[in-house]
C-alpha cells in the first residue's frame, strides 16, 4: 500500500512551516524522511494523519484514512517519544489500541514479546527509559499489523543493537509489501536502512528518490596522474566536468572509471591511481539543505 | 461507534484515579454526614427533628461529591493533552466527532455510576449517624424518589462542565478550577449582592446556584433549574466541539 501526499501545506503564524509538499512513499521499501531541525517534518507527518489542520490531501491506497473503517489497520504511528500515560500499564495502553482492529490479548502479547517488554507488560511505564518509551510506542504501530507504518525518530534513545534489530525489523516489514516513512536525524542509519528518501528544508522537497540515484548524483571519480593538465584537457573534450585535486590528482564528475581509463588511455597518459568515490548521505544531505537549517549553531562558536 | 467506546472505556477504567475518585466522592462526603449527623443527634440541647432522630439530608452534600468528581471529567481530555496521547487517539480513530462523542457518554455513564454510590453511601452515613448517637437507624427515603435522580443529574452535569472547559481549554487544572470555584466562591458572592439588589431572578440565571437549588426543589421549577445547568454547559461544549474538530492535535 503506497502512500501518496498531495500539495501539503501549513503555516505558523507568518511563517510557513510546510509549503506544497507532494511526494510518495512506495509499498515494499523503507523511505526515509530527512531535513534539518525545524525543517517541517514531525509537522508534515502530522498534515498527513490528519492530527494538524492545513492544507492538501494524504491517500492510504488512494483513499484518505478518515475512510477507511480501520484506520489502526491502514497506517501505525510513532510520533512521540513517550506517547501513553506514566500511571497505565504497558500492557493496558496497548489493550487500549488494539480496540479499533479488536484484536485478542495474544496479538498483545506477541508484539510485546516482539520488543522484548513482555517482563514489564504490567509495569507502569513512568520509569521506563527512553529506549523502553521507544519499543513501547513502537509496539503500538504495530499492534494491528497495518500496511503503513510512519515513525518519527524511531531510533533515539536506542542502544546499537535496538538500532541494528529495528533495521532489519523495518526492512522486513517494508519487503512484504507494506509502505515505511521513517525520520531520522541518524543520516549514517538511514543509508543502511532506507532505499528510499525523501529530504524537505524549509518545508519544501528538495530531494526524493532512492538512495542510490542521490547518492550516485554526488559521487565522482578520482584519478591521478604525471600528466594531470593533459588528462584533464582530454577528459573535458569527452563531456566531464573536471577538477584539479592536489597536484597530480582530478576529481571527475559525470563519467564512469572504465570511461576515464579508456580516455585516460586514448591520450597516452599513465595513471597511478583510479578510484570511484562515493558520497554519504550525509554528505549528500548537506549539500542538499546547505544553510537551511532553522536553528543552526553559529560557525566557529564553541563552549 | 462501539471502538471509540470500547477504547475510551479502556482508556478510563485503566486509570487507577477513576476509581479511586469514585471512592473518594462517596466515602469523603460519606464520612462527614456521618460526622454532622452524630454531632447534631449527639447533642443534649438537641430539640428538633423526628423522635428517632435527625438526618442531614443529601442535597448538600452533591457540590462536593461532584468537586471531587470533576477530576474525571477533566481529565477525559486533560490528560491526552498533557502526556500527547490524543495524537495516537486520533491517529487510531480520525473521526474526532465520534472520539467527542465516546468520550461524553463514557464521562456520563461512569459519573452516574460514581453519583449513585455516592448518594448511597450518604443515605447509609445519615442512618448510621442517629444510630451511633443511640437514637436508631434514621432511613431518610427522600434520595429514593425524583430528588435522588435530580441529584445524579446534578452530578453528572457539574463533571460534565469540568469536562467541557478542559476540552475548550485544553488545561485540566483550569477545567476542575472554575467550576468549583465558581460553585463555591463567585456564585455566592453574586448571590449574596443579588440579595441586597433583590434580584429575585438571579438563581435562574447562576448555574450552579440553581442547579442546587433544583435538586431540593418541587416539580417544573426543580427540572427547569437543571434544564437551565445543561444550558450552561452546552455553552461551553459546543464551542469546545467545534474547536476540537478545527484545531491541531
Amino acid at each position: 500500500m503506497a502512500i501518496t501526499a498531495q500539495g501539503l501545506g501549513k503555516s505558523f503564524g507568518s511563517v510557513r512551516a510546510v509549503d506544497d509538499l507532494s511526494f510518495e512513499v512506495p509499498e515494499g521499501v523503507v523511505t526515509g524522511f530527512l531535513g534539518p531541525n525545524g525543517a517541517g517534518k514531525s509537522t508534515t507527518m502530522r498534515l498527513m494523519l490528519g492530527l494538524d489542520r492545513g492544507q492538501g490531501r494524504t491517500l492510504f491506497d488512494g483513499k484518505p484514512l478518515i475512510d477507511h473503517p480501520h484506520a489502526s489497520e491502514v497506517v501505525g504511528t510513532h510520533l512521540d517519544a513517550r506517547p501513553f500515560l506514566p500511571g497505565r500499564t504497558a500492557r493496558d495502553h496497548l489493550r487500549m489500541l488494539a480496540t479499533d482492529a479488536r484484536l485478542p490479548e495474544s496479538r498483545i502479547d506477541e508484539v510485546l514479546a516482539m520488543v522484548g517488554l513482555t517482563d514489564v507488560a504490567n509495569k507502569r511505564p513512568k520509569g521506563f527509559s527512553l529506549g523502553m518509551a521507544q519499543r513501547l510506542g513502537l509496539a503500538g504501530a504495530v499492534l494491528a499489523n497495518p500496511r503503513a507504518l510512519m515513525l518519527d525518530e524511531p531510533a533515539n534513545g536506542l542502544d546499537p543493537q535496538s538500532i541494528q534489530w529495528l533495521r532489519e525489523f523495518l526492512r522486513s516489514y517494508a519487503a512484504a509489501g507494506n509502505a515505511v516513512l521513517v525520520s531520522s536525524h541518524l543520516l549514517s542509519e538511514m543509508q543502511v536502512m532506507a532505499q528510499h528518501v525523501v529530504v524537505i528544508a524549509r518545508g519544501r522537497l528538495v530531494a526524493d528518490g532512492t538512495v542510490d540515484d542521490l547518492v550516485s548524483e554526488r559521487s565522482d571519480v578520482l584519478v591521478r596522474s604525471d600528466d594531470p593538465a593533459r588528462l584533464a584537457e582530454a577528459l573535458r573534450a569527452s563531456g566531464a566536468d573536471v577538477e584539479r585535486e592536489g597536484d597530480d590528482g582530478l576529481a571527475v564528475t559525470g563519467m564512469s572509471t572504465d570511461d576515464v581509463g579508456r580516455v585516460a588511455f586514448g591520450a597516452g597518459v599513465a595513471l597511478r591511481e583510479l578510484a570511484r568515490r562515493r558520497a554519504s548521505l550525509e554528505e549528500t544531505f548537506m549539500e542538499l539543505t546547505g544553510d537551511s537549517q532553522e536553528f543552526a549553531f553559529a560557525p566557529g562558536e564553541s563552549a | 461507534m462501539s471502538g471509540p467506546l470500547t477504547y475510551e472505556w479502556v482508556r478510563i477504567s485503566t486509570v487507577r484515579s477513576t476509581w479511586a475518585l469514585m471512592l473518594v466522592g462517596a466515602l469523603v462526603p460519606a464520612a462527614l454526614v456521618l460526622f454532622v449527623t452524630w454531632l447534631v443527634n449527639s447533642a443534649e440541647d438537641f430539640q428538633g427533628g423526628p423522635p428517632e432522630g435527625a438526618t442531614a439530608g443529601f442535597a448538600g452534600f452533591l457540590p462536593l461529591v461532584a468537586a471531587i468528581l470533576c477530576t474525571i471529567g477533566a481529565a477525559s481530555f486533560g490528560q491526552e493533552y498533557r502526556h500527547g496521547l490524543i495524537r495516537i487517539t486520533l491517529s487510531t480513530y480520525p473521526r474526532r466527532s465520534r472520539v467527542f462523542a465516546a468520550k461524553t457518554i463514557m464521562v456520563v455513564l461512569v459519573v452516574i455510576l460514581a453519583a449513585i454510590l455516592a448518594i448511597a453511601c450518604i443515605v447509609v452515613a445519615n442512618a448510621l449517624g442517629p444510630a451511633i448517637a443511640g437514637k436508631g437507624l434514621v432511613w431518610d427515603t427522600t434520595a429514593l424518589g425524583p430528588p435522588g435522580l435530580r441529584g445524579v443529574i446534578y452530578v453528572v452535569i457539574f463533571v460534565l462542565m469540568a469536562f467541557a472547559l478542559t476540552a475548550l481549554t485544553r488545561n485540566q487544572p483550569l477545567g476542575i478550577i472554575v467550576p468549583v470555584v465558581l460553585a463555591v466562591l463567585v456564585e455566592p458572592i453574586i448571590q449574596t449582592v443579588a440579595l441586597v439588589q433583590e434580584w429575585t431572578w438571579i438563581d435562574w440565571v447562576l448555574p450552579f446556584t440553581g442547579a442546587t437549588a433544583g435538586v431540593g426543589a418541587d416539580g417544573l421549577e426543580a427540572w427547569g433549574h437543571l434544564g437551565v445547568f445543561f444550558l450552561w454547559f452546552l455553552v461551553l461544549a459546543i464551542p469546545a466541539w467545534v474547536l476540537f474538530l478545527r484545531r491541531d492535535a
